[in-house]
């Protein structure tokens, strides 16, 4: 697929990304080479890349939620690469920075599951994470019928097979 | 793809007006390979609806199969909407809202279709000059979902006339039969009278994505993967035991995460584990209990729901389980009943291996007072078994000469080669030859061993040191524990130097370290990421050696324990 860019890119050019609903966002480079999926298209790699150079449309993100993701990788920006390689460590970790948290409890619970959708998709980790952890925190200390009426589930168990659970365990 | 010329001759293909209209150009053939990333939108007996991402347009498009012997309607809806419409391999047309211009343009510029009343919004029949605009379009597209789905169009048996009575007065097609009513709810929206509070569609935009706004993104939206790390960060049982009542999806998932290492955190229920497991035998497994006179309370299916979910057998918590419940059951256990004990234990391993792909971790501890580690043959024998373990730990507190624990370490490298990870713990000072040269032996047949730990005093550590040569390729992480460098060669350690991927090393309890040693270690340190030093006491020897591995001058961070250093590479 035609797509190819050079690596030597100035840190002022830009790329393009289209999200599904056609909004187009410009975004520096030093962004998209940070986080794999964004540096595979860069360089041509993935079929995402259309045939015009240095734009990608992004079927499965609307403008709304690239929007958002894209304000997230603009202020970590700088911050030093995060080691991958301990997974446990993260794992241990529920903390979430200020920032984040400030920037994560500012939208409703439907752009909260957009945004992980969207981080996980486009492979940014460490939105990923906190996308996920802040969930974990919005269900924490919840009774089940607390849980069910903030997450919008319907229960789908007879009163015989709670009772099966409660036996279980 | 195969069988399609057959298709074609059998199919829609076969009728003149399509290849006509194909001919024309009316219609555009569109492989299926061309579409991606499809939701599912709805399905009923005329047809399945379903949104994805066409590459050739690139936009979303709507995509129905047709279901049945529907030729007609298929021809009839076709033949209405000829420029929305996209053929795909002779069973599914595509609608596309998004790229083409239809709702802008064509609606209004078209003069038939002013005269469709089904389609056409009741305000131009009230309202005298009233000029069609967006949210006209928005009422024609509910007409269009209507017969996206029945394959007819709507008010079909009626005249025009009589349709646009009908329509002024509010009437609107009935709901189809088998619709999900988030369908339902979409065009019974787009029909309404006053045209400011139907939905708002952006040309461009995916229907589904604008229409669909209120539906709720839950947990199943997510991809599973998504959902388990959500669940990762949840730490207390009591949230995950919440969890399990809420609905049959996360119900799977957090019986998951509470039965992934059962023995651990779950002291509320932790009884009841070993009756959980018992229950899940199969009738081999069973008949080996049965002259012990274990009853089994009430078996209703030999199905297994909780054992496949383990993913760190520790033989250590479950003989210590079963010991507790035979006693809370009243099989009183004293020593010399210890094999009932261990027979519970084997019964219960040889279910795990049998019925379980996800085990990573096994954790083995022999000790005195421990009982005997389960017969070796459960671990070759049983299937899946333990090959793809991740994780081995092993506890040694006394020299094992039991048979059956080196019968089980001499079958282990044949067959765990895909360890990433393996922890010795000996508490004694003199490992038995014949058990260190097996457990060598381990670590060389090992294909990649990131992280390695040994907790051990005697002479032999130097031998294990210099065997992860095997694994210099690989090694990324050592934990050093309890070690005495004295009876260490500063050659042995050099050993170390060779693992390039060394991110991370931790030396803790240590003694007997020299100038020597912290050389090797100051030779490590431009590749490390962190040097974690911790020494045994309130001495200060932590500090000594971080400023002898550093030569003085490096980012050296004490941490809340004022024993213990972490040196940072600069």
């Amino acid at each position: 697929m035609d797509g190819y860019t050079s690596n030597n890119a100035s840190e002022n050019e830009t790329i393009t990304l289209k999200s599904s609903d056609g909004i187009e966002f410009h975004i520096d480079t030093r962004i998209a080479n940070r986080y794999t999926l964004l540096n595979n298209w860069n360089s041509g790699g993935t079929y995402w890349f259309t045939a015009f150079k240095k734009s990608a449309c992004l079927p499965n993100v609307t403008g709304k939620v690239l929007e958002k993701v894209l304000e997230w990788c603009e202020h970590h920006i700088n911050d030093p690469l995060p080691n991958y390689d301990d997974d446990d460590s993260r794992r241990r970790n529920t903390v979430i920075d200020d920032w984040d948290q400030n920037f994560l409890n500012r939208v409703d619970q439907d752009m909260l599951f957009d945004i992980i959708l969207a981080a996980n998709y486009l492979d940014i980790k460490l939105l990923l994470d906190i996308g996920c952890k802040t969930v974990a925190n919005m269900i924490k200390g919840k009774s089940p019928e607390e849980l069910r009426s903030s997450f919008n589930i319907v229960n789908d168990f007879t009163p015989e097979e709670e009772e099966a659970i409660r036996r279980e365990n | 793809m195969s069988g399609n010329d057959e298709n074609i001759e059998l199919g829609i293909f076969g009728s003149s007006w399509v290849n006509s209209a194909l001919d024309q150009r009316l219609l555009r053939l569109v492989n299926s390979s061309e579409f991606s990333n499809d939701i599912y939108i709805c399905d009923n007996v005329n047809a399945t609806i379903k949104s994805a991402h066409c590459e050739s347009e690139n936009a979303r498009v709507t995509l129905k199969t047709v279901k049945g012997n529907n030729d007609f309607s298929f021809e009839s809806f076709i033949n209405e909407h000829s420029k929305n419409v996209l053929i795909n391999e002779n069973e599914a047309m595509i609608y596309n809202f998004s790229s083409s211009m239809q709702l802008d343009n064509q609606y209004t510029s078209l003069p038939e279709l002013k005269v469709k009343p089904a389609y056409t919004d009741p305000q131009f029949f009230l309202q005298r000059n009233y000029l069609l605009d967006k949210r006209s379009d928005v009422y024609s597209l509910g007409s269009i979902l209507w017969e996206l789905i029945s394959g007819i169009p709507p008010f079909s048996n009626f005249s025009e006339s009589d349709v646009t009575t009908k329509i002024i007065q509010g009437e609107r097609e009935k709901e189809l039969l088998n619709t999900p009513t988030e369908y339902y709810e979409i065009y019974k929206e787009c029909w309404q009278a006053d045209p400011d509070i139907r939905p708002r569609l952006s040309q461009t935009q995916d229907v589904w994505t604008t229409l669909n706004m209120n539906h709720r993104k839950e947990f199943s939206d997510l991809p599973n993967e998504c959902v388990l790390k959500i669940f990762t960060y949840l730490n207390e049982v009591k949230d995950l035991y919440n969890c399990l009542f809420i609905n049959k999806f996360i119900h799977g998932i957090a019986v998951y995460m509470l039965w992934r290492n059962p023995f651990i955190n779950n002291a509320k229920w932790r009884d009841s584990i070993i009756l959980t497991y018992l229950n899940e035998l199969n009738i081999e497994e069973q008949k080996t209990l049965i002259p012990l006179r274990i009853n089994f309370p009430s078996i209703e299916s030999h199905s297994s729901k909780y054992a496949p979910c383990l993913e760190t057998l520790d033989l250590h918590f479950l003989h210590i389980a079963c010991l507790k419940w035979l006693a809370g059951a009243g099989y009183f256990c004293q020593c010399g009943e210890l094999r009932i004990v261990q027979a519970v234990v084997s019964a219960i391993v040889r279910m795990v291996l049998r019925t379980n792909r996800n085990l990573k971790i096994l954790n083995m501890k022999v000790a005195e007072d421990e009982p005997d580690v389960s017969n070796a043959s459960i671990f070759s024998s049983s299937q899946p078994g333990i090959s793809s373990l991740h994780s081995f730990h092993l506890t040694l507190n006394n020299t094992p000469t039991k048979e059956n624990v080196s019968q089980f370490l001499t079958k282990l490298p044949d067959l765990c080669l895909s360890l990433c990870e393996i922890t010795f713990d000996f508490a004694e000072t003199d490992i038995d030859e014949k058990i260190t040269t097996l457990l060598i032996k381990l670590i060389r047949v090992q294909k990649a061993l990131n992280h390695f730990t040994l907790k051990c005093r005697g002479a032999i550590t130097g031998k294990y040191i210099e065997t992860l040569e095997s694994q210099k390729d690989h090694l990324m992480s050592l934990h050093l524990d309890r070690l005495d460098f004295r009876k260490i060669s500063d050659d042995s350690l050099k050993v170390i130097l060779l693992c390039k991927k060394l991110k991370h090393i931790t030396i803790s309890a240590f003694s007997g370290i020299t100038e020597q040693h912290c050389n090797v270690f100051s030779y490590l340190l431009p590749n490390l990421e962190t040097l974690y030093i911790s020494a045994n006491d309130s001495t200060n020897d932590h500090v000594a050696v971080a400023n002898l591995v550093c030569g003085w001058h490096s980012n050296l961070e004490l941490e809340s324990r004022p024993d213990t250093i972490r040196v940072f590479a600069s």
